[in-house]
């Protein structure tokens, strides 16, 4: 049966360590702070969230199909006064972040984390929050696993 | 009394599929069961008069079918029950390759990948080289050099050899290819499903029971043949095998017999 631990943290690696994704970043890690507790210049930050498992059985007496779910959490700072616009980094990090999962670059076409587990993708949305009324804006990409 | 769920269902092997008595048969149980069908019928002959419905009918050949839908998959429960041959040790599979290997210059071997099969298994056949953007690969003879997008094999080693073109433009090639162990896993086995001549197929007897509350329903088919099995592979669910089998006549005449609680 598959372990749980070693799934999540191929999966950092694999988000974090990756160079389009790591040059957007300041910041990365496991554990996820409260957006408050990200200091400006931490940011842009980007996180690993674990959420609820999912389990689907086939019948009695067949193994379930697990999903691990998870999200990346981005926090970025940016300044009104000083023209950036927060969709543009948003988007950016949206695109680094969907093509390391989406595209695994091997014939299958498949993530699955060295073998690791079944299937990787994106489920079920890239979530931008976009502050206009804020210097903190925030992207939620989840992240779905199929585990045999 | 009622019946709760998918039951048991154990077959017993008679006879292989040459016809030849197995004089110490292994029961196999169809493993993790999820659905079993048994289904009698019969051809029937109405005689009609002036009106709209038969005056009598008459029964004419008759059929006891089962299909069972069983999630556990193993050599002795396909061979038992469809291909009724030898079988044997060893395995062999299929690499599928999702890394692939970045094709290495001169210090690296030489534009040369050998690759390393899984559990200390042996290289023993090519099934092909893809890079990344799944485009394959064209095989040359191992005479010939290789250019961009063309590999060789040296005789039957598993070493493949690249060009220059391609370790220079960085390609990556994702290897398939099949392997075998001996002994690894231990519990390997395979069925060479060898041509036969008609009429022949393995016999075997097949127990069924489903039960509930302590009341049970036990149905013994003495003598059967498979006449079906389905395999459907799907992505991202699980495979469940389906049977399809047929009763006939023991030398006593029997079909089955059936043993209820009430």
């Amino acid at each position: 049966m598959s372990t749980r631990e070693p799934i999540y943290a191929a999966l950092a690696t694999l988000v974090f360590g990756n160079p389009a994704v790591a040059s957007l970043f300041v910041t990365t890690g496991r554990l996820l702070p409260h957006v408050e507790d990200v200091a400006p210049e931490q940011c842009p930050a980007l996180f690993m969230f674990q959420h609820p498992e999912t389990r689907t059985y086939k019948g009695k007496g067949i193994p379930p199909a697990r999903t691990l779910h998870c999200a990346f959490v981005a926090y970025f700072y940016t300044l009104p006064a000083n023209g950036a616009l927060p969709a543009t980094l948003i988007n950016a990090a949206a695109d680094a972040i969907d093509d390391v999962v989406s595209n695994p670059g091997n014939p299958g076409n498949v993530q699955t984390l060295g073998g690791l587990v079944e299937h990787v993708y994106i489920e079920p949305a890239i979530a931008p929050y976009e502050g206009l009324l804020q210097e903190k804006s925030v992207l939620v990409t989840s992240v779905a696993m199929l585990i045999p | 009394m009622h019946t709760f769920g998918a039951g048991v269902m154990i077959g017993t092997p008679l006879t292989t599929s040459g016809g030849t008595a197995i004089s110490n048969p292994s029961p196999v149980q169809f493993g993790i069961l999820q659905e079993v069908t048994l289904e009698d019928s019969w051809e029937v002959k109405e005689l009609y008069g002036s009106n709209q419905f038969p005056v009598d009918i008459g029964r004419g050949k008759g059929k006891v079918t089962m299909k069972a839908k069983a999630a556990n998959i193993n050599a002795e429960l396909f061979n038992t029950f469809v291909f009724g041959q030898t079988v044997a040790t060893g395995y062999e599979a299929i690499y599928q390759d999702l890394t692939g290997t970045a094709i290495p210059g001169t210090a690296g071997g030489g534009w040369t990948i050998t690759p390393t099969p899984p559990n200390s298994g042996v290289w023993i056949a090519d099934l092909g080289v893809q890079g990344a953007n799944q485009i394959p690969f064209t095989r040359v003879a191992g005479a010939v050099t290789p250019t961009g997008g063309q590999y060789s094999l040296t005789g039957g080693t598993g070493v493949y050899q690249f060009s220059v073109q391609d370790h220079t433009n960085a390609v990556v090639a994702f290897i398939n290819y099949v392997y075998q162990n001996p002994t690894n896993p231990t519990a390997a086995r395979n069925v060479a499903v060898v041509n036969q001549p008609m009429g022949y197929a393995p016999t075997f007897q097949v127990d069924f029971m489903a039960q509930m509350h302590g009341n049970t329903y036990y149905i013994s088919y003495p003598n059967c043949v498979s006449t079906k099995l389905s395999r459907t592979f799907k992505n991202d669910d699980f495979t469940v095998p389906e049977f399809d089998i047929q009763a006939f006549a023991n030398a006593a005449g029997t079909i089955f017999t059936i043993y209820l609680s009430e």
